[in-house]
């Protein structure tokens, strides 16, 4: 059986903290394997690449972490522990659904920086000076 | 929760957040400008120093006027509930601007890269014409 806590209090802490946790876990995954496609895209500038994954991953951040907090009160209050677990699965499948989707929107930006050279390179890059 | 510690609450993590992200555009947003600016160091520090001037007044604008709005809480749950609510808008208007000041860093630098590239194309074109 379920220990005599308060229940709202109890599901907004769990969701918060599974919420957090899986934020984490997308973001640094987005930034280790993000990272060798942002080297690629930044011509082998190591500096310029690990600032642009560390400011993606901060955004990245922000979002959701703002998200989950925004979520929280939706969907009202509950007194049983069936409801409260229904509820508590809504939330959190709609936090992994908004992680899903900027996790794709991530890709397909790690995707257009690494068929481009990265935006700031100073010296013109041959293919484009080329062009026209 | 006395509503008075709830504000001291929610105004101590927005502007603990908004100098996190502030300090981190400025630390790594620097690179960007140095090799944006070819080296003028002096010049991506003064952009540098004028956006995060802006980025600080717009965030810690917003926070205070934010910091009234909203049901009154009345116990601990209804304070957890309106902290979250206020905690999180501040984040994602954070996290908005956060991407815009990227965007800014993104323009500014094809700016430069075409000023780079057009003499360059116009060398080429005369002498293919040549």
């Amino acid at each position: 059986m379920l220990p005599n806590l308060p229940l709202m209090p109890t599901m907004y802490l769990t969701y918060v903290a599974i919420g957090v946790a899986l934020t984490i876990w997308v973001a640094r995954q987005l930034r280790i394997h993000g990272r060798v496609f942002l080297a690629k895209g930044c011509k082998g500038n190591d500096l310029l690449a690990d600032s642009l994954s560390h400011l993606l991953s901060v955004g990245f951040y922000l979002f959701h972490i703002g998200l989950i907090l925004l979520a929280l009160k939706i969907g009202g209050h509950v007194t049983n522990p069936v409801a409260g677990i229904e509820l508590f699965s809504t939330k959190i499948g709609f936090i992994m659904v908004a992680l899903a989707v900027s996790h794709f929107l991530h890709m397909a930006l790690f995707a257009r920086i690494h068929g481009k050279p990265c935006p700031p390179t100073g010296t013109p890059h041959p293919v484009v000076a080329g062009k026209g | 929760m006395n509503i008075s510690i709830t504000y001291l609450v929610y105004l101590g993590i927005s502007i603990a957040v908004t100098v996190w992200v502030a300090h981190t555009l400025h630390s790594r947003g620097r690179v960007f400008l140095v090799d944006t600016f070819k080296g003028n160091e002096a010049l991506a520090d003064s952009v540098n120093d004028l956006l995060i001037v802006g980025f600080y007044l717009i965030n810690f604008g917003y926070v205070t006027l934010a910091l009234k709005y909203g049901v009154k809480p009345t116990n601990l749950h209804e304070s957890i509930e309106f902290l979250a609510t206020k905690i999180g808008l501040v984040l994602l208007i954070l996290g908005f601007m956060h991407y815009l000041n990227l965007a800014v860093f993104a323009k500014l630098a094809l700016h430069e890269q075409k000023t780079v590239l057009t003499p360059i194309k116009s060398s080429q074109a005369s002498l293919h014409r040549s």
